[in-house]
């Protein structure tokens, strides 16, 4: 029997195709799941790294919105400020990329009290004086934007602002002010020869006062009556102990006017001296005495006590700013002597203008410089000088308002009187304020004390004062996370930009 | 006979295709390894460049902090020196007489107020020249802890301010301000730039102690913050 040989045998591999492709569907089912898993790894990533960038733009978009506008601005823009521009009345409104969003303000009240617990307000829309009380307390500020669009996608934003901590520059503010206009005239007051002139006419009285007493004595023979001239006087017997200023601002038929008068106050110390007769008498000196000095020398025969150095017509609503240019009375400090020493200073500011019916007594500004001694230093009262302590004190009437440079506000309230303490020290830019604050006496029971500041939060006073920096944090969520309160629990934001923002 | 012998040898291998389901899931596998890994790596770069693209702008915005608390303190300073230059040259206007001659004294008298507040901040050299880097240090904070530190690049120490514009600008510089900032997962930006500080304009009463009317081009209000702003910035 013929054996087939292993040449001749056939493989019987019926059903081999199905085993190959079954194992072939196994092994491609395996690495297709695994490839396909990367596969929505990468789409998943793709997806977040598009949404890192979206909200990143975003959220670098609405930075650079804000850092662009005052935050004053910002909150009349969120608030939906009504304005009258040209006639018409048009709200500011916030506004990303031109599309219409909901905004709103949320003020964290307390925030700039180190631990004070803040409990969120909304505030209301179209209120300009909670934005004013809102800015002018240092709180924390949180402006929500609500469906926002940005590049189809919609986000809601939350702007946080809030003082820019751990820097000497947080509490920083810069002044807003109204330049100059015609409604303001200056006048010098006083003069260098001023107390020289008031010191030679007391001499004279004295010499009066002297040639009274002498003549009063009984006469040793016939001797002319004696007649003392000022020039025989020693001056050093005289103290000047006070000289006083007055402005009168009042009303001239349909003009403002301001007329200065001037008084001082001197006594004179008893003297020995010797008489016609060669006898040693005694000069028995001259209580404290008030002296009227004549301020309108512009006639010599006709010298009046009052001098007119301000004159402008009645306009209804403004304020009057007058700038004055005294010179000081000089006192004698330490071991430096001056020409002529007055122990103390005064200016009194009067307002008589007549009250409206129903209105207000018109307000009076005064800006208040020294004259400048070239052998001195500085021109602000409140600065120390060689001679000038300064022992000035201050008087003011009703709604008269004095600054010592054109920036800064002395007394903000009227009716109060103060001295300036020669020993204060100054270390700050607001002295002037700081200064009147802390050294204030209050002229009597029921007189309001000196107010530091006034309330400059309107754009249509002199000036206006503005916190400087602030930090930002600038957070964007999904369109529906954010509420009043913040972010939903659990919800974090997408992308999440701090910087800080400069007025 | 031998091309019959090679004829069905090809016909057999033609019939022959055991194992080629295998081949071809092995090649198919093969590409789609090869486009899965490519996918993956061009996803995880576009995700690794999004994510650098954000912390390079946190880094900037971090960076821009103390350029701007020195803003701020030139903008404090141009207060004070605005109100000592126009208080002392305001008690002299009398005898300035001249409007340009007042308006010129005041600029001077400005300028050497913002020397001097800067002198005294700075303290100065042997030479008497202001030590810039002193100066701004002293004024910029340093970022809270775990936010990364920023350095002041060395300033050339000078007698004063850039003033060789001051005649036709009305402005004086502060030249040379360079900061690095540098995060805590080492991203770095230096932002570089002057600051240019304009002199306040201001109204000047006439001789005898009246203003004129506000002219057209006399701003209605001044305000300090624009008188400082930055030139020549640039972001590294």
């Amino acid at each position: 029997m013929k054996t087939l040989g292993c040449k001749d045998r056939k493989l019987n591999n019926a059903g081999m195709s199905l085993v190959e492709i079954i194992v072939a569907m196994c092994i491609l089912t395996i690495v297709t799941v695994s490839v396909l898993s990367i596969f929505v790894y990468s789409i998943r990533l793709n997806a977040r790294s598009r949404t890192r960038q979206q909200t990143t733009a975003a959220a670098q978009t609405v930075m650079e919105n804000f850092k662009a506008y005052p935050v004053r601005e910002l909150c009349e823009q969120f608030d939906g400020i009504h304005e009258t521009v040209g006639g018409v009345d048009t709200v500011k409104a916030f506004s990303v990329n031109g599309t219409g969003v909901t905004t709103q303000i949320v003020r964290l009240v307390g925030s700039a009290v180190p631990g004070a617990s803040s409990a969120p307000v909304v505030l209301p829309s179209n209120d300009r004086a909670a934005i004013d009380a809102l800015l002018a307390s240092g709180d924390d500020i949180n402006l929500q934007v609500y469906n926002m669009e940005y590049q189809n996608e919609y986000y809601d934003v939350e702007v946080q602002l809030r003082r820019h901590g751990g820097s000497h520059v947080a509490d920083m503010q810069t002044l807003i002010y109204e330049n100059r206009t015609e409604d303001n005239s200056a006048a010098y007051i006083g003069d260098r020869g001023m107390d020289a002139a008031a010191l030679t006419e007391i001499a004279k009285k004295v010499a009066e006062k002297w040639t009274d007493e002498e003549q009063a004595l009984p006469l040793v023979g016939a001797t002319p009556a004696p007649a003392r001239t000022e020039g025989e006087v020693d001056l050093s017997k005289i103290h000047i102990t006070k000289r006083e200023l007055t402005a009168t601002v009042r009303q001239d038929g349909g003009d403002y006017v301001v007329v200065m008068g001037c008084k001082y106050w001197y006594r004179v110390d008893s003297f020995p001296y010797v008489d016609a007769s060669g006898a040693s008498q005694t000069f028995g000196g001259i209580p404290e005495t008030e002296y009227p000095y004549m301020m309108d020398r512009a006639d010599s025969n006709n010298l009046q006590p009052q001098k007119e150095i301000f004159r402008k017509p009645v306009a209804a609503g403004n304020p009057i700013n007058l700038m004055l240019y005294y010179y000081p009375a000089y006192h004698d400090v330490g071991t430096v002597r001056v020409a002529v020493s007055v122990a103390e200073d005064n200016i009194v500011i009067k307002n008589e203008l007549p009250v409206p019916l129903g209105g207000e007594r018109p307000e009076v500004k005064c800006y208040l410089y020294k004259q400048r001694d070239m052998a001195l230093s500085d021109t602000r009262i409140s600065t120390l000088d060689q001679n000038y302590g300064p022992y000035l004190h201050l008087t003011l009437g009703d709604r008269v308002y004095i600054y010592d440079d054109n920036l800064d506000t002395v007394l903000g309230n009227p009716a109060a009187t103060y001295t300036y303490d020669p020993t204060g020290s100054i270390t700050n830019r607001y002295h002037g304020i700081t200064y009147a604050a802390e050294k204030a006496v209050v002229s009597g029971p029921g007189v309001p004390v000196a107010t530091p500041l006034p309330a400059e939060l309107e754009t249509n006073k002199t000036a206006e004062i503005v916190r400087m920096m602030y930090g930002i944090t600038v957070s964007v969520y999904r369109h529906g996370d954010l509420e009043s309160g913040g972010p939903k629990s659990g919800v974090s934001a997408l992308s999440v930009l701090e910087g800080t923002l400069v007025q | 006979m031998r091309d019959r012998g090679r004829w069905h040898k090809i016909k057999y291998l033609n019939k022959d295709n055991a194992g080629s389901a295998i081949v071809t899931v092995l090649v198919v596998v093969a590409f789609m390894t090869i486009l899965a890994t490519i996918m993956l790596y061009v996803s995880g770069s576009n995700f690794q460049m999004k994510a650098a693209d954000y912390r390079t702008k946190e880094s900037f915005y971090y960076a821009e902090t103390p350029v701007e608390e020195l803003r701020a303190q030139l903008v404090e300073d141009v207060q004070v020196a605005f109100a000592r230059a126009y208080a002392n040259t305001a008690s002299e206007y009398a005898g300035l007489q001249d409007p340009d001659l007042v308006r010129n004294t005041y600029r001077h008298r400005f300028c050497e107020e913002m020397n001097n507040l800067w002198r005294t901040r700075s303290g100065v050299d042997a030479d008497n020249k202001i030590l810039w880097g002193t100066g701004i240090e002293s004024v910029i904070s340093q970022p809270p802890v775990g936010v990364g530190s920023w350095t002041l690049t060395p300033i050339a120490s000078s007698a004063g301010m850039d003033e060789t514009e001051f005649d036709a600008k009305n402005w004086i510089i502060m030249r040379g301000v360079e900061f690095t900032y540098v995060s805590p997962n080492g991203y770095t930006s230096i932002i570089s730039t002057d600051f240019c500080i304009l002199i306040p304009e201001v109204q000047w009463p006439a001789s005898n102690g009246s203003y004129a009317p506000r002219g057209t081009d006399q701003p209605d209000k001044l305000d300090f913050s624009d008188c400082v702003y930055y030139m020549n910035w640039t972001k590294k």
